[in-house]
Parts: C-alpha cells; structure tokens; sequence
C-alpha cells in the first residue's frame, strides 16, 4: 500500500483542512531522553526518518484552529479527511463557518458556502493566501510532504529544545516548486518529529516558523498534535492548529472526495 | 513627448492576463526591442505581476510592474507624476516608487521600508523589503491606489524569473511620437500595430484602441450624449438670436415705412437690415467665442480638482483634475453658428418688412 509523506504546512493547512501536522513537539506526557552518546546519523538518515514517521494513506482526524491578529482571537473548528497529499475534504463546525466544506484533488480547491449554496474554485495567486484568515497558506495544503524528494538536507549540529534533544537539520530546496528556499528544522532526536522549524523565502528574508506545543503517541508513531504557527510577514498574528480523534491509515470512502460530498 | 502606442506580449497570455500568468513570459524581448528600434519605436520591457505590500501590519493587493527605469520614461509618463521624492534611480537596488494613496493607506513616505510579498514564477512565495523612493499621483486611481514600480532587476530578484535572451519580461509597451489629437494618436497606433504583427510572428500586438476600447467607448457614449445637450444649447441660443433680431426688425417697421417713403427700395431696405443682423451675430458671435475662450483658458491652466466631487467621482475612472484644451474648430464653429443664426434671422423679417407698402408700414402697430 503507498504511503505518503505529510507535510507540516500541509497538516497544518489542513488545519484548515486535510492532512496531518508533521512537527512533533516537546510534550508535557512524554519524558525527555538522557541526551546520547552515540554518533549522529546523517541529515540523510534523519530525514528519511521524519518522512517515514509523517506518512500515512488515510487520515481522518477533528481540528481546531485558533487565529490571532492583534490580540483578538478567532476560532474555527473542523473534521477532516485526507488521502495521501491529493484528496482532502473538511467540514467546518464552528457556528460562524459551520456547513462550509473545502475538497482538494489535486492542485484544485473547491470551498462550498452552504449560506449562498455556491462553490467557488481557488486556483492561481489566491492559494497563497492565508486560509481563514490563519496564517496557513492554500498553498501549504497542496504541498507534496515528500521532504527527500524536494530538499537536500545536511546536519547543523545539535540543540537541545523544549528539554528535549534536537538534531539541526537545514533542508535547501533543490526544486524551484519548493514551498520554502530554505527551512532549519529542529528533529527530535529520539521522536524524530520536527519540534520547531524556520521557513526562509528566496530572498532570505524569515517568513514563517512553527513550533509543536504536543507530541503523542498515536499507534506506533509519535504525533504532533498541537503546532503553533507565526508569520513573519504580519506583527502580532499566529495560528495554533489542534489535532484530535486522529485515525491514521483507516479505510476512508472514495465517494467522501467528490463534488457531490462536497454540495450534498 | 510620446502617447502611449501598442502593447506586446504572448497570445497565450491574454486570456489569463487578470491572473498575471509569469509562465507566459516573452520568449525574446531582446527581439521585439531591436525591431521596434529598427522602427524607431521608443519602448519598454516590462514584467507585470500581482503582489502584496505590507508595512507588517496592514496588508493590500496590488498590481506591480518592474521597469527599465531608463526606458520606462520613453514611454510611460509616470516620472513625471512623481509628487514627493523621485523617480527609480536606475544604479539603485531594493527601491520602489508606489501609488500615493496606497502609500498613504500604509501610513508609509519615501525613505520608509515597504514589505513586498509575490509569488514567483515556481508558485512559491517570496518576500524582501524595499525602500520607498517616490510616490505618484497620476489622473488614473488604479495606479494611485495600487500601483507599484521596481526595476526589473529587482522584479527578476523577487521572482526568481528564469533567464531568458534579453531578460524575463512578460510585455514590451511602445510609444510614438506624440500626435496632435486623440483620433490622430489611436490611427498612428492601429497603423504600427499592423505593421508590427508580421515582423512579430506568434506574439500579440494591441494597439491603443483595443487596449483603451473601454474608455472609448464611453468616450463614444459621451460624445453622443454631448451632441443631444450641445444640440439643445444651441436651439436655445438660436431663439435668443431670433428674438433679439426680429425685435429690433419689427420695432422699426414703421421706419421702414418711412425709408420706403423716402424711396429705398425693397432689395436696400432688406440688405440693410440682413447687415444689420450680421453686425449683430458677427459682435454677439465674437464676444461669446471671447468669453468662452477665456473660460477654457482657466480650464487649461487651473483645471478643474475631481477631488471635491468627492464620491460622485469615484465612479468615474479619473482622479486629479480635469483640464480643458484647445479646440479652434470648436470655437470657429461657436461663432459660425452665431453669424448664420443672426444672418436668417434678420434676413427673413427684413424682407417681409420691405415687402409692405410704405402707408401700411407706417401704420404698423
């Protein structure tokens, strides 16, 4: 059965919709290693590890999405279901958004507005923008999380975050489609989920970072849960996606990533 | 001084040409720029892109353009629009010129630093800072309100644009020497249009009138709606003319009875009141082409600020301020119509009066 790689933005997108969050966090249930001794592997190794632990088929999980700007926070709420990195569908629950559906096949988006009973299709510049308003992009959601297949990564070194042991991984695109020119992860070293991440833009210039406020155990993989999200390119806004009820690799139906599901 | 001539750029682009497509860029800009030079055509590559700027706390869409700051101004006027600071210097890296209302959304003036956010030509989001150089007021509220300028180095920079032979560029805009009237310029245009597009096999050349279609066509609802109002200004004046003409020959029968009396004939009696009615008309006429002359000279020179129109304007596609211009046929025709008016209108009552029989005249009530 293929497997795919989730993308942190993609999860976190997903946040307002689909797929999983990739970072893990330093959580308060998990005790941190003694630091190790043994040699590091390599940013190879360690990439391929955090691309194994973020995979899955089928995802189906409920998120919330808290969005802060300015000091006022908004919250939306959802469940969502994904396949691999081309299917997605959400549903919003929250009483302001609620019955509003997105469905992504591909690099198409639909949103269905249930107030006016329309579907509008997102494509071109409009799926860079912050989705919800949250500082989350369309475009994180259509993402490939193929880490391997778009960076070459190599090792910074060691940190620890959170109390907990990081290896420094630097992933530099080598497509020009990557999402970022150039990303500083920091790989929980025994977890291998990503418990913070600066996302650099071509210029240089810093544009988003991430950090994972909860990592759990989610059948025999660590989970990040709970990953907060700041644009660099707004002052004071940032987005803390939540993930719950998350099942991984159930059986999902086709019939859930098609138009009629979407305006049913 | 040039008008704005044709713009050129890819066939396939123009049916996405509100998204911007930077994949439908100029296969060889260098091309078009030595066959509009063999012409002796003043033109400037341009890369039109869709962007957000940002002072980090407010952001707002724009339209970007990133210009050859040298050759820009061969075409476009927008140096000249120029309100506070200056024009893109073109040694100077990381600078934009922008609208000057967007500026003002911002709270930003030149010397501050503008976030710029574009998607480049991979799809992928970039972002820099510029400092702001100079801000623009031009007659056209798009660009004031969402215009933004950057050299085309630093446009490439920002959209990790490919190389291509002559620099990425998604148009190449022309211009001509300036011509003496709208009509003569929009001709001129369509002409090298045409004459452009078999030296520029599978590119799209469109000259003034299709790119300005819109704003002609509401010229063209204006000028007829003109006409009607003009029409009915001068039905009025006609009558006033009339009035005053038949006045003065009616209140003088009698005298014509008089000069009959003396033995004037009918043919001197009529020509001296149809010259009389001429003197009128010729005076009147100069006078109204004087005064309506030196009201469009204050239109010439001061304008007329669409500023204080306030929201009446903004559905109009004008900002700044409304000038005059000089139309001698206008004016020629102004004071044609006053003399020919007069002329009738004197002529006709002039020759009934000089038709009665002198006792009759002189009984005339």
């Amino acid at each position: 059965m293929k497997r795919y790689a989730i993308s942190r933005a993609f999860g976190a997108l997903l946040a307002a919709s689909f797929a999983a969050l990739p970072a893990a966090a330093a959580a308060a249930q998990v005790p941190a290693p003694a630091p190790s001794a043994a040699p590091a592997p390599s940013a190879g190794e360690i990439l391929a590890r955090l691309d194994a632990n973020m995979s899955y088929r089928d995802i189906r999980y409920s998120g919330r999405m808290e969005i802060t700007i300015g000091g006022e926070t908004r919250y939306k709420t959802m469940t969502a279901v994904a396949r691999g990195s081309d299917k997605a569908f959400a549903e919003f629950t929250n009483p302001e958004d609620r019955g509003t559906r997105y469905l992504k096949l591909g690099q198409n988006l639909w949103i269905y507005f249930p107030a006016e009973q329309d579907t509008v299709k997102i494509s071109g510049y409009l799926l860079k923008e912050g989705m919800m308003g949250s500082d989350v992009s369309y475009e994180d959601a259509l993402e490939s999380q193929d880490y391997k297949a778009k960076y070459r990564a190599s090792l910074g070194g060691r940190a620890v975050v959170d109390g907990r042991e990081c290896y420094v991984l630097r992933l530099d695109a080598r497509v020009p489609s990557a999402a970022y020119d150039r990303r500083v992860m920091w790989v929980d070293a025994g977890r291998y989920v990503v418990l913070k991440e600066d996302m650099y833009a071509k210029s240089g210039k810093l544009i988003k970072t991430s950090s994972t406020l909860e990592v759990r155990r989610i059948g025999d993989r660590w989970y990040p849960t709970r990953t907060e999200f700041v644009s660099k390119l707004r002052n004071d806004t940032k987005t803390v996606f939540d993930m719950s009820k998350i099942e991984i690799d159930v059986p999902l139906d086709d019939r859930q990533f098609t138009m009629a599901a979407l305006t049913r | 001084m040039t008008d704005y001539a044709a713009w050129i750029g890819r066939q396939e682009s123009v049916a996405d040409i509100a998204a911007t497509p930077l994949d439908k860029s100029l296969p060889d800009a260098a091309k078009i720029l030595a066959v509009l030079g063999r012409r002796g055509i003043a033109a400037a590559p341009r890369i039109r892109f869709v962007a957000r700027v940002s002072n980090y706390n407010d952001e707002i869409p724009v339209i970007a353009d990133g210009v050859d700051p040298t050759a820009d101004r061969r075409v476009f006027k927008l140096a000249s629009a120029i309100v506070s600071g200056t024009w893109l210097p073109p040694e100077e890296k990381k600078s934009v010129v922008m609208g000057a209302r967007l500026a003002q959304e911002l709270g930003l003036k030149v010397g501050d630093s503008l976030l710029v956010i574009a998607q480049t030509v991979d799809d992928v989001t970039n972002a820099d800072e510029y400092s702001v150089v100079g801000l623009l007021d031009t007659p056209a509220p798009e660009v004031n309100e969402s215009g933004l300028y950057m050299s085309l180095a630093d446009a490439r920079a920002l959209l990790v644009a490919p190389s291509a032979p002559g620099g990425y560029a998604t148009e190449v805009d022309a211009a001509l020497p300036r011509a003496a009237t709208l009509d003569a310029a929009i001709a001129k245009g369509e002409k090298t249009a045409a004459a452009l597009r078999p030296e520029l096999p599978g590119l799209r050349v469109d000259s003034i009138a299709y790119l300005a279609r819109d704003y002609l066509a509401v010229r063209d609802a204006k000028a007829t709606y003109s006409f009607v109002l003009i029409f009915v200004v001068l039905v009025i004046a006609a009558v006033g003319i009339v009035n005053t003409i038949l006045m003065s020959v009616y209140s003088r029968i009698r005298e014509i009875g008089v000069l009959r009396a003396y033995g004037m004939t009918r043919r001197e009696i009529s020509t001296l009141f149809t010259l009389e009615g001429l003197a009128l008309g010729a005076i009147g006429s100069i006078l109204g082409v004087a005064l309506g002359a030196l009201l469009d000279l204050a239109l010439i020179v001061k304008g007329v600020s669409l500023a204080g129109f306030g929201s009446a304007a903004g559905s109009l596609p004008l900002s700044g301020v409304l000038r005059g211009e000089w139309n001698p046929r206008t004016m020629l025709t102004g004071f044609l119509f006053g003399l020919v008016v007069a002329l009738v209108a004197a002529r006709i009552p002039a020759r009934q009066a000089a038709k009665l029989e002198p006792t009759s005249a002189l009984r005339f009530q």
